[in-house]
């Protein structure tokens, strides 16, 4: 029971004590130098957040959309290459898995700036398409990943035996890969959400400011000397992920309930 | 070889953007740090760009910061990760859902995990608050100047916070695959829990540990958004000199950007292909990147 109480302090005070932090100012009115919690408490931050509500909606509600576009295209991107590297052994594919994991790993930045060009000379610079376009590029290998895992889960006699009674492609795809995919999807999509609604520079690069990010909406705050409304913002920055966890988590619970899955 | 034209039509969906954003983007980026296609600008030197750059002291000086803050802060965050992991996996098994607290930074992005760092090392922030009512300090004045230094303290600080559970998450994944009758073993014949970690758990660790380290690191040493919050800084990260000549400097300068960025992405690439070396060697399902 120590153990277990040591390390569960130990990640309280490394992990979550920063973000206490935060929440402490965010509600503060004034924390000078040397009060270790702030003297004067109100709800400030708060009057700025409905003040600028609509500005404040509007930016998260932009990342979000283009967050979960960009898990749709990354899906679509990978769903029938992860089955063939999953599958398959085929010439040159170490090279060519080893090849299309490159997005992740490298900088992102040595082939934005390049793609920024080709997006002008296309007309999809400073467009909610080249904003998705240029996020999926990124983040796509965690989907890959996660969806050649996801295949590698279950055997393709289910499927074989599926096209021996007769199942066209696209009805094994939709009725038996996809929901028995269901959980590698969601792994994969969750990283590749949070690397898009987390993105500041790539959306401020491809975007050019004409589309709205909530990365970028608060940024010119953090810098501001009102660290009140700046913490807010930034604890913000955390609800509209886990809400969204929570909510696919029912959503996948019920949808497998209701096939006899669990 | 009968099924060679069906692997092609279904690698296409990723073959395509793949080709045309990510290769496109990489090779006009080549291109750009030889003058080529930079509208209507002329060079008559096609290595201007990289000329400029060697001149640049100012670039030399950033690179090996970079490195010197990544190579730190993901070994830093590779021995806790490693270690935290390691600590939850002996926990009996019903503890381990509840340690579940130690993911919140991978939810931040890296301007909030920025913004904490500065908000929690500033010379009147909260660790100087915190030392002064312990008694460490009679003043702020006497308490480090730890952010927008040489020293980098802000920054690992930050990549070390943001990337310890990344680590914990390879590492944990990787141990629940470990046989735990062999611990039992080296038990019985009377090996000290540190023999245990050092000569037995390590070396099974090592792939993952890899992994993380050439992930973590490639991403911190080129990472933009971390640094871009902390304010700029001499010698500051790399990312923040590639930004200046892009957005800041006359156009005519782009070339330099771009070879910057290009040998950025080929230092990335030797990196790529010792962790291709090294995934290899691990099992499939151990990869989750």
């Amino acid at each position: 029971m120590i153990r277990v109480w040591g390390l569960l302090g130990l990640f309280t005070l490394m992990f979550l004590a920063p973000v206490a932090v935060l929440a402490l100012y965010a509600l503060s009115s004034s924390w000078f130098f040397p009060e270790l919690v702030p003297a004067r408490f109100d709800t400030r931050s708060f009057s700025y957040l409905v003040q600028h509500r609509l500005d404040i909606a509007l930016s998260l509600l932009s990342s979000t959309l283009y967050s979960l576009a960009a898990v749709a295209v990354t899906l679509i991107m990978t769903v029938l290459p992860a089955k063939q590297f999953a599958r398959l052994d085929f010439y040159g594919k170490t090279v060519l898995e080893g090849l299309f994991l490159a997005p992740a790993l490298i900088p992102p930045m040595a082939f934005a700036m390049g793609a920024h060009y080709l997006f002008l000379r296309v007309g999809i610079a400073d467009t909610g398409l080249g904003v998705v376009l240029i996020l999926s590029m990124y983040s796509y290998p965690y989907m890959l990943r996660a969806l050649s895992s996801g295949y590698q889960t279950y055997s393709r006699d289910i499927e074989l035996c599926a096209r021996n009674m007769g199942a066209s492609s696209w009805r094994i795809l939709t009725t038996i890969e996809l929901p028995l995919l269901l959980p590698a999807i969601v792994a994969g999509g969750t990283i590749v959400f949070l690397v898009s609604f987390s993105e500041y520079f790539l959306v401020f690069l491809i975007g050019g400011g004409t589309v709205p990010s909530y990365a970028g909406y608060i940024f010119p705050l953090l810098n501001s000397s009102d660290k009140s409304v700046a913490s807010l913002l930034t604890l913000l920055f955390l609800v509209v992920p886990i809400a969204l966890f929570i909510l696919i988590d029912r959503i996948v619970y019920n949808a497998y309930r209701k096939r006899g899955m669990m | 070889m009968m099924r060679h034209p069906r692997v092609l039509l279904s690698l296409l969906p990723l073959l395509i953007p793949f080709a045309a954003i990510f290769l496109g983007g990489i090779i006009i980026t080549v291109l750009q740090s030889l003058g080529i296609l930079m509208f209507s600008y002329h060079y008559d030197d096609i290595f201007f760009g990289y000329r400029e750059l060697l001149a640049d002291r100012w670039f030399v000086e950033s690179a090996l910061f970079s490195l010197y803050v990544a190579a730190t802060a993901t070994t830093i965050a590779i021995i806790f990760g490693t270690l935290f992991a390691y600590l939850i996996w002996r926990l009996p098994h019903r503890y381990h859902g509840r340690t579940v607290i130690y993911k919140v930074p991978l939810i931040l992005p890296h301007i909030a995990v920025g913004f904490m760092a500065v908000i929690l090392l500033a010379k009147t922030g909260v660790l100087a608050a915190l030392s002064y009512q312990l008694g460490l300090i009679d003043s702020f004045t006497q308490f480090p100047d730890l952010l927008y230094r040489a020293s980098g303290i802000d920054i690992i600080g930050a990549y070390v916070y943001k990337e310890t559970p990344f680590v914990m998450v390879l590492v944990y994944a990787m141990l629940s695959r470990f046989e735990s009758r062999l611990m039992d073993c080296a038990k019985m014949l009377g090996a000290s829990p540190t023999r245990i970690f050092f000569t037995l758990i390590l070396p099974f660790l090592m792939p993952a540990i890899n992994t993380s380290f050439i992930i973590l690191f490639i991403f911190s040493f080129g990472g933009f958004d971390l640094p871009f919050v902390l304010g700029d800084s001499y010698p500051g990260m790399i990312s923040i000199r590639i930004y200046d000549y892009f957005f800041h400097k006359d156009l005519a300068l782009r070339p330099v950007a771009m070879a910057m960025l290009t040998l950025i992405f080929l230092m990335s690439l030797g990196f790529i292909i010792a962790y291709l070396k090294i995934a290899g060697k691990m099992m499939p399902a151990a990869r989750k990147l």
